[in-house]
């Protein structure tokens, strides 16, 4: 191997080696503190690693009042949320992508208005409507909000998507017999599904991390952020930490999982052309 | 007359049998972690064995508090019972509050009279009083040994504040004089209720005066003695325990959990004085009942509860908010409590006292208006400029009239 080679090669994974650290240095922190015990977490000077361990903050954590219920809302409402949306934004994107149609372009900018208006300023106007329609306090009025914001998002990106599975193949696929709809569904989708999982996660985050709509929304079937990031904004250190660390653990798992499909996008699919 | 003492008595006694009931109390105050666990778990259990009413407690920022108010007001159908806020919550959403004035022969302790009327809002008793606050200096012990000479803690000035900040750096190399002036910290109330009312008498009205100037140079030079963290800090009690800072000044619920921690260690004094004298903010929170409640009976009897002599004490032992009750100011029970409880009442009987008021019924600009001015003078130190000052006191002056809202305490 010739030097230049090798010292490109470094310079590339010296500088991965960074953007990991980078987002990673923050989590371990973040994991540590939640296990260290209340009476450590004020040391100074602060130990890196903490002396002993303990879950009593963690345990305290989890047993306050509505954490569980909240984490299970925010499961509910963020799957829900990735259904509504993909449901309608991946057939919009195809739409988008396929089909030359009047007033499309304006169709791809207005699709952007709809983030136009902060969320404080709705506030009051969908939540006096969503009593009127029932939709108060229900999971489905906060995954319909949840799915409003993720919803141009996934338009943009399965159009993205949908524009680099090649028309032809789709064409070759009715050629042998198979209708639009199953040209879809046996060739065009399942070419899609590594972005469709970008999309996927993109959807799940915004549900997941979204606080102001699922506060004023929900009074008794809160999600987890509307329930917790309220009251540890105001709380002790170790109560944030043992927080955050639980607020992250199902975004990271999640990510894990869908992980592959990423990779599949952009490392296997390459290297399989 | 009587036909509806008959029914307001039958429907009072149909609310007591109502066994089983739920009812919503949103509240903007007990809402950190342990505090709202605190409510769930020691407060209320009481009152449902009581009366066989369980209560969902619902901790609310500011912004959802009020909003969620007004959209349940306006949809004319609500969720929420029962609300808890501080004086200046309840006059954001007076259209939807109930008149509560009913309620005051039943509350079963004493409430003293200035409360209550200060409780009264467009025409209406718009809360019944329910726990008090305030903001003042907490040191360890530690610091003592700074102290300049002839310096009595319980009756501190400003130049006093200074002098020993200055003995402690000049001794140590540290600088250990903490004020929160993080992002979510009450930096704003040090400004509006203690500087400027110690060193100008007024809030609002001498903003941009001589006096004014002067107090911001001398905050210029106090700065050089703070931390350097002060910035990032919301609350000092976690700093107090680092040892990080040996002075310093909060929100009485704040400061509590470095005393409780460790009680041996601290002591509790209050606010320093100007050249006006001792300013200092009286907290007051209240309980109401929004108009579109779906059970006010209930409300109503969460209410009595909590007002009860007991609950007053066991509030102040849960979270550090001072009774409003005069049969419970008595009963303060030892240790942590006692000490935060001694610097109150020394702060609240000092001879020189200016009380002042939370702003209410105007937009929170006031804070920010506060919070730039001390940015600019004392966190970036650029020159005290009165005609920066002049224009953040017109902008200021403005609010008030634009709400057509009385100046606060020591203003009004």
């Amino acid at each position: 191997m010739n030097f230049r080679v090798l010292r490109r090669q470094t310079w590339l994974y010296l500088g991965a080696s960074l953007a990991a650290f980078w987002v990673l240095v923050p989590i371990v922190f973040t994991a540590l503190a939640a296990f260290t015990p209340k009476q450590d977490f004020y040391l100074w000077p602060k130990p890196v690693v903490p002396r002993r361990f303990s879950l009593d903050t963690m345990r305290f954590f989890l047993n306050t009042h509505g954490v569980l219920n909240s984490l299970l809302n925010s499961v509910w409402v963020a799957l829900m949320t990735l259904g509504l949306t993909l449901g309608v934004g991946a057939p919009a994107g195809y739409a988008m992508a396929r089909f030359l149609f009047r007033g499309r372009e304006a169709f791809r900018l207005g699709i952007l208005v709809t983030r136009m208006f902060p969320t404080a300023l709705l506030a009051i106007p969908i939540t006096v409507n969503f009593i009127r329609w029932g939709l108060y306090d229900t999971l489905l009025g906060v995954a319909l909000i949840h799915t409003a914001m993720a919803l141009p998002f996934a338009v943009i990106i399965t159009t993205g998507i949908f524009l680099g599975v090649s028309k032809e193949l789709e064409e070759a696929a009715m050629t042998l017999g198979c209708s639009r709809l199953g040209a879809f569904a046996r060739v065009a989708l399942p070419l899609a599904l590594p972005g469709l999982a970008a999309a996927a996660m993109f959807t799940f985050v915004i549900s997941w991390n979204e606080v102001f709509a699922a506060t004023i929304l929900t009074v008794q079937n809160r999600t987890l952020p509307a329930q917790v990031l309220t009251m540890l904004r105001v709380s002790p250190l170790y109560f944030r930490f043992a927080g955050g660390f639980f607020m992250i653990m199902p975004a990271l798992l999640f990510m894990f999982f869908i992980r592959r499909y990423l990779f599949h996008m952009w490392g296997g699919a390459t290297a399989e052309r | 007359m009587r036909s509806v003492k008959l029914i307001l008595a039958a429907v009072l006694a149909v609310g007591l049998l109502a066994a089983g009931q739920e009812i919503t109390w949103m509240s903007t105050q007990f809402v950190p972690i342990e505090e709202a666990e605190w409510v769930r778990n020691t407060l209320l259990p009481p009152f449902t064995q009581q009366t066989g009413i369980e209560v969902n407690f619902l901790g609310s920022e500011y912004a959802a508090f009020v909003d969620r108010l007004m959209a349940e007001h306006e949809a004319g159908q609500g969720t929420i019972d029962v609300i808890c806020g501080l004086h200046g919550d309840f006059s954001s959403v007076l259209p939807t509050l109930a008149d509560v004035s009913h309620l005051l022969p039943t509350i079963p302790g004493t409430l003293p009279p200035a409360m209550v009327e200060l409780a009264q809002m467009g025409g209406i008793q718009a809360y019944i009083p329910l726990m008090q606050a305030t903001y003042l200096m907490v040191i360890n012990k530690a610091a003592l040994d700074y102290l300049p000479e002839g310096v009595d803690i319980w009756a501190l000035t400003y130049d006093d504040l200074l002098a020993w900040a200055r003995n402690i750096y000049e001794a140590t190399g540290e600088k250990k004089l903490g004020i929160p002036a993080g992002p979510g910290s009450l930096l704003h109330r040090f400004i509006h209720g203690y500087l400027y009312p110690s060193f100008t008498g007024y809030q609002v009205l001498a903003f941009d005066s001589g006096a004014a100037v002067r107090m911001w140079e001398f905050m210029q030079e106090l700065w050089g003695y703070v931390n350097e963290a002060a910035p990032t800090w919301d609350a000092m009690d976690t700093p107090l325990l680092t040892g990080e800072v040996l002075i310093a000044w909060d929100h009485t619920a704040r400061l509590k959990g470095a005393i409780v921690e460790r009680p041996d260690d601290f002591i509790a004094i209050p606010s320093p004085a100007g050249p006006m004298g001792r300013g200092f903010i009286t907290v007051l929170a209240g309980l109401g009942i929004p108009k579109t409640s779906p059970n006010p009976e209930a409300a109503a009897e969460l209410i009595r509860y909590l007002t009860s002599p007991e609950a007053q004490v066991a509030i102040l032992e849960g979270v550090g908010f001072f009774p409003v009750v005069e049969e419970a100011a008595g009963a303060v029970p030892p240790g942590a409590l006692q000490i935060l409880a001694a610097g109150v009442s020394a702060q609240a009987g000092s001879p020189d006292a200016i009380v002042s008021f939370i702003p209410g019924g105007i937009s929170d600009e006031y804070k920010k208006i506060y919070r730039d001015t001390f940015t600019k003078f004392v966190i970036r130190g650029e020159p005290v400029d009165t005609e920066f000052l002049r224009q953040q006191a017109t902008r200021l002056r403005e609010l008030y009239l634009e709400a057509g809202a009385p100046y606060p305490a020591p203003d009004g």
